[in-house]
């Protein structure tokens, strides 16, 4: 054996000796097991969440303005059925518990406008009494008005300007939790105008004779009760549960020329789970009547049908007299019960001058299929495209639509 | 200038020799390690080391909606289809800050599956003191501070639903203590409102986000959220206060600030058997949040224990009422079958639609005829619960298969539900789950169980199948090849001819070693044509000492 060998044996033999006594030798499984705990400690650290995590945070604890409401706050939404999109801004102060104080104002791509300041205490009497009063301003710049009646022509679309200041107080009252008693109070300014938009202003077309109190800026001191039984599983979404619901509302002027008038309104809703929610059968009647003098009535403030809501391949207010019926029926089913519903859906609505006349003969009616993206106790978007008489329409919306 | 050259050559020279040595020892350090000594003097081991201080493990909470969706959607963690990480070489899981043997692994008489985690009698008799409001969840309830001054959480039935969740904690909090997991220790008491004071530092937020101190018209509000008994007092669910809490574990992966936790959680045995236990009980919400890790001290060292905190969402009911009717069938969200829900107009059918119930207000939606424990899903899936295999499942099936009937009746009288009805069918009920969980999973992988090999060379092991009478006896019997194994080499050399029997008794060939130290392979295969998956042979080894063989290696899959 050459220098050189022995050398090489040497290093070996020492290599081997050293390589042995470190902590990768594992003489048991314990110690191999040890050896692995000893190399994590050496770079242990907490877990930091990466930015999703961060961000679904953040949204649970209410951030991102998806909570309630504290300090300055952005408002989405709409100012009125068929003002378009509105967006704005709002102040909430809290006072005590659970009551607030809040100041917000919103303005839509059509140009409608709403200035409002809320004050809510709720729970009182043990939680049987919400009370809360606001004021508010609206500009409703391009309200829809194709005549008065159940065959008015689609081609007569005329718009009017109204702005409305209001006063106004609501109690509520739960006496059990499945009804509910609603007294609304206060005072209505209404003030009109040309309307904007691309449809000639309402008196270039129309006079008195044919639209009631068209020019007439009237003040009313108005109120209403209601008295509705619900077991709905929540107002802004629902597979089961009904709602019944009675109103009147009255208005007595307190400037210009009419006399006093109310409205009646009636509403029930019914959802029909098959099969263990597969399907659900969704239905709703709804009336609305002008009572005592019909004829002092706005022609703003007339019943009218159209709109995502009701009629749904109509536009807003397609539909406009001194009472309407309304029928709808949808047939649910749910790719997924976590937050998507479809929705074949019928309706069928009447308007006409007279009570007697809300017959089911000429009804204008619509079908058409929707879907709905939802949590569990509201619709965050719905999507519908309906085929009336009319045409074609589709509905963008963020409620259910009963 | 010639030494100093002379000096280079050498220093290069030494580096060479030392680089090339040092790979050659690293290759053969590396064969030796990985396949040719394949047993360390230890093995099995039967409880998982932890050698390193946990204290400085932090407190951390779990986001839920981002747990939830993760799951849901990204499928995280490792997913290949290994054996389980933190078995030991007989394929079973040791004792560890995760799990205890018990049930199956010792005998575990009744008394002390019912006693469960208890360690007293609960809540001390006499006045208590809210000291914060509950944390979490979607159930009434609040942290008070007994007579005795411990801590408790307790939540409280909803109204309409007495005793359902309540009793479904209890029940279930002994099964899984039974199954070996951690729990909190649960009782039932009863709580009367003009027995509660409340503390001076107990808070609760507003709903415009205010800190304000809780006062009785918080607690009476609380209150209205739960099922209220006839005589005036509330059936409450107490669970003891487990010290030193930091956070939860997440189903993948391991906690970079715990030295201890080397094993990616997907590859934990007794979390990839939580979907057989899971389906078992109907324990659909395994979400992180319902875990728990908290410090504990074992042997003077500080180690991060892990807890299944809230067992509570099983069997029928959740904790404000039934369960939905496609919990258990169906995922939160699964993409496949909302199409087909969708483009059918919800007229794909499917099992839970037509699924028949008993239900009773207290038990909810839990039957046993029409359970499929293959078919079985939580709301959520977990890393750990994709990745469990046949032999995963064939572990968790063996220890439900050992709870008797009388044991599962007695662990729900803890539930003390006041119907007899109630308690007679959720324990039917389990029963009739438990015998599909065996005749779905003892009978999906060769069943050989409990192989021994005695000093004259005679080899016995069970079916388990069979044992559970979930299987007949293979029409082939047993066939076993046998082999001399190096340990240091990994190398297995055939002995003598195969051998054959009826029953789970087998002589071995002649030739057999005797010197201490030597080891045998023997592949133990279970020959009946109609069971496929019975033909791949269950390896055992076993290691001569100088009282006999002793069993030192299992696999039951590749």
């Amino acid at each position: 054996m050459d220098r050189e060998c022995l050398w090489r044996v040497a290093v070996g033999t020492v290599a081997l000796a050293v390589w042995c006594s470190e902590p990768g030798w594992a003489q048991t499984r314990a110690d191999d097991i040890a050896r692995q705990q000893e190399e994590k400690a050496q770079t242990a650290k907490p877990d930091e969440p990466n930015r999703g995590e961060l961000f679904l945070e953040q949204f649970e604890q209410g951030k991102w303005f998806l909570g309630v409401p504290r300090g300055w706050y952005p408002v989405f939404g709409s100012v009125s059925s068929g003002g378009g999109f509105a967006a704005g801004g709002g102040y909430r102060h809290h006072i005590g518990y659970d009551s607030f104080v809040d100041v917000s104002a919103m303005y839509s791509i059509a140009s409608y406008k709403k200035i409002q300041i809320t004050g809510s205490t709720p729970n009182h009497v043990k939680g049987r009494l919400d009370l809360s009063g606001s004021i508010s301003w609206v500009d409703l710049t391009q309200e829809a008005f194709y005549g008065l009646g159940n065959e008015s022509d689609p081609g007569d679309h005329t718009s009017f300007r109204v702005n409305r200041t209001q006063v106004q107080g609501v109690a509520t009252l739960h006496l059990v939790d499945w009804l509910r008693l609603r007294l609304d109070g206060g005072i209505d300014d209404y003030a009109q105008k040309s309307g904007q938009g691309p449809h000639p202003s309402i008196e270039e077309v129309h006079s008195r004779e044919t639209v009631p109190l068209l020019d007439e800026n009237p003040l009313y001191l108005r109120g209403e009760a209601s008295a509705a039984i619900h077991w709905l599983q929540s107002p802004g979404y629902s597979r089961t549960g009904g709602l019944y619901r009675l109103a009147y509302e009255e208005f007595d002027p307190l400037r210009g020329d009419g006399g006093t008038f109310g409205f009646a309104r009636t509403e029930v809703v019914q959802h029909l789970p098959i099969l263990r929610e597969t399907w659900v059968l969704s239905l709703r009647a709804r009336t609305e009547s002008i009572v005592r003098k019909s004829d002092v009535v706005p022609y703003f403030l007339m019943p009218w049908l159209g709109s995502g809501s009701t009629l749904r391949a109509y536009p807003t207010a397609r539909f406009r007299d001194r009472h309407t019926l309304l029928l709808a029926g949808e047939i649910r089913w749910f790719p997924n019960r976590l937050g998507l519903d479809m929705a074949l859906f019928f309706d069928a609505g009447k308007v006409a001058p007279q009570r007697s006349l809300l017959t089911l003969d000429g009804m204008k009616t619509d079908y058409g299929i929707g879907v709905r993206f939802h949590t569990p106790a509201a619709t965050a978007l719905r999507v519908e495209l309906a085929k009336g008489l009319e045409g074609w329409r589709t509905v963008f919306a963020a409620s259910a639509p009963f | 200038m010639t030494s100093i050259r002379h000096s280079v050559n050498v220093a290069s020279n030494v580096v060479s020799n030392v680089v090339s040595i040092g790979a050659v020892l690293v290759v053969a350090a590396a064969t030796l390690s990985a396949s040719g000594r394949k047993f360390y003097d230890d093995d099995p081991i039967s409880r998982e080391p932890e050698t390193k201080d946990a204290s400085k493990v932090q407190a951390r909470d779990i986001t839920l909606s981002y747990d939830l969706a993760e799951n849901l959607l990204a499928n995280p963690g490792d997913r290949r289809s290994i054996r389980a990480l933190n078995v030991n070489t007989v394929d079973e899981v040791p004792d560890s800050s995760w799990f205890t043997n018990r049930i199956l692994a010792h005998p575990l008489s009744i008394d002390e599956a019912v006693r469960g985690p208890m360690t007293g009698p609960g809540p001390a008799p006499g006045p208590v003191t809210v000291t914060r409001a509950k944390p979490s969840g979607v159930s009434a309830g609040f942290v008070l501070r007994d007579s005795a001054g411990v801590t408790w959480f307790v939540q409280f039935d909803a109204p309409g639903h007495a005793e359902a969740a309540s009793g479904a904690s209890m029940v279930a909090n002994r099964i899984f203590h039974a199954l070996g997991y951690w729990q909190s220790e649960n009782h039932l008491a009863e709580l009367r409102p003009e027995d509660v004071t409340i503390g001076a530092k107990a808070v609760t937020e507003t709903p415009s986000g205010k800190i304000r101190q809780l006062d009785r018209d918080d607690l009476a509000k609380l209150l209205e959220r739960a099922a209220r008994q006839p005589n005036g007092a509330y059936r409450m669910l107490a669970s003891r206060e487990i010290p030193d809490f930091r956070g939860r574990f997440r189903y993948y992966g391991t906690r970079g600030d715990d030295p201890n936790d080397i094993v990616p959680h997907e590859h934990r045995r007794e979390l990839r058997a939580l979907q057989v236990f899971g389906a078992w009980t109907n324990l659909v919400d395994m979400k992180a949040k319902n875990t728990l890790d908290a410090l504990a001290t074992e042997n003077g060292l500080t180690v991060l224990r892990h807890y299944l905190q809230d067992v509570g969402s099983t069997f029928g009911t959740g904790a404000l009422g039934p369960r939905e009717w496609d919990e258990g069938y169906e995922l939160l969200f699964e993409g496949d079958a909302a199409w087909k829900r969708l483009v059918s107009f919800g007229f794909y059918r499917q099992p839970w639609q037509t699924t028949k119930y008993t239900e009773y207000s207290s038990i909810g939606r839990f039957e046993g005829d029409g359970f499929d424990p293959t078919k079985w899903k939580p709301r959520v899936p977990t890393a750990a619960l994709r990745n469990a295999r046949a032999d995963d499942n064939f572990w968790a099936a063996r220890r439900v298969m050992a709870f008797s009937a009388d044991m599962i009746r007695a662990i729900v009288k803890a539930g003390q539900y006041s119907d007899p009805a109630a308690e007679q069918h959720l324990a039917d009920v389990l029963v009739k789950r438990r015998d599909r969980i065996g005749r779905a999973y003892l009978t999906a992988i060769n069943p050989i169980v409990n192989v021994a090999l005695d000093r004259f060379g005679t080899v016995t092991f069970a079916n388990a199948a069979v044992d559970a009478q979930v299987a007949q006896a293979p029409t082939g019997g047993y066939r076993a090849r046998w082999f001399v194994f190096d340990n240091a080499t990994g190398e297995s050399t055939p002995l003598g001819a195969p051998t054959t029997a009826s029953t789970g008794r087998m002589e071995g060939p002649a030739g057999l070693p005797t010197a201490t130290g030597s080891f045998v392979r023997i592949d133990i295969e279970t020959v009946d044509p109609t069971r496929s998956s019975w033909s791949v042979p269950v390896q055992v080894y076993f290691k001569r000492s100088a009282a006999g063989w002793a069993l030192v290696g299992l696999e039951r899959l590749p």
